[in-house]
């Protein structure tokens, strides 16, 4: 025997269905919910780091193109510091000053290839250690 | 004249209540870099500060899910009332109960999946906070993972605990 109560209400489910997909326009979502798809996947975000050495100091080129706040928490490396804290709004980009204490240990050490510089971060409650070797 | 099976139909007009109620029954996160809230007819999940659009398409079948719970529902209803035939629907509360195994499924994913990926991992729980830590090449990102069911999770666990009840009572 049908069961007649679940029948009815499949019927009532594929109209509620075909009512949102077609009445309400959800079908016209599946092109931009793929291409967001494609690209968490295929583009590689996250901050764009430049660096220009000068004498004395350092300055990082940090771009964010993510719609969340990047709190830079602490730059550190031998010879040199970042004086304060320094906050990236959503989708800009800030040039940050490192002061180097010892410029000549700086370019005996940045000459040697294996300088490592420290960056914490902070965004969406996440604390993010970066080392990279410049 | 006396209606029969009072406990069932309770049961089964508090399925139609819950299956309507907007809201979801569980919140996860990790940090802020991922949020999941969830219910058996919503979800809702954000990566990296952007929702999910491809949820929406989920969401249009979770939203009709609700119908095909009422509409069963309101059936078994009509069918004590006029027919004085009994019967129970227990959609609600295996829903409802097995819920509990989220945050189970969860936790293997990202201690065995992702582990083998980036080193990455928590201790189990089922409610709370816990710190987590994720490696992967020159990163190293601290933060938590929290799970929390909401106030209208302990509604369905209610609700489907009286159709269960309704189920085993043969005289109610």
């Amino acid at each position: 025997m049908v069961n007649l109560a679940k029948t009815l209400a499949i019927i009532i489910f594929l109209v509620v269905v075909v009512i949102q997909l077609f009445a309400f326009n959800y079908i016209s979502l599946f092109t931009p919910a793929m291409t967001q798809l494609n690209n968490f996947f295929n583009t590689n975000s996250g901050p764009l780091f430049k660096y220009y050495i000068f004498h004395d100091k350092i300055i990082i080129y940090i771009e964010n193109n993510e719609n969340f706040t990047i709190i830079v928490y602490n730059i550190s490396g031998n010879y040199l510091y970042l004086p304060k804290q320094e906050v990236i709004p959503p989708n800009s980009a800030k040039n940050i000053t490192l002061i180097i204490t010892n410029p000549d240990k700086f370019q005996e050490a940045i000459k040697s290839s294996s300088y490592t510089l420290t960056i914490k971060l902070s965004f969406l409650d996440a604390n993010v250690t970066v080392t990279q070797v410049i | 004249m006396r209606i029969r099976y009072p406990l069932t139909l309770i049961a089964l007009l508090l399925n139609v209540a819950i299956s309507l109620l907007p809201g979801y029954w569980w919140y996860y996160s990790i940090g802020k870099l991922g949020i999941v809230e969830s219910s058996p007819f919503e979800i809702y999940v954000s990566i990296l500060g952007s929702s999910l659009l491809v949820i929406n398409l989920v969401n249009v079948f979770l939203f009709a899910f609700r119908f095909y719970v009422s509409t069963i529902s309101l059936y078994y209803v009509y069918s004590i009332l006029t027919k004085g035939k009994k019967q129970t629907y227990l959609t609600i509360t295996w829903l409802s109960y097995m819920y509990i195994l989220d945050p189970v499924i969860i936790y293997l994913i990202f201690n065995f999946i992702l582990a083998s990926f980036f080193p990455a991992g928590y201790h189990f729980f089922i409610i709370g906070v816990e710190n987590v830590t994720i490696q992967s090449g020159n990163y190293v990102i601290t933060t938590y993972v929290q799970s929390y069911p909401t106030f209208e999770y302990f509604i369905s666990l209610v609700v489907g605990s009286l159709n269960l009840a309704s189920r085993l009572l043969k005289k109610y």
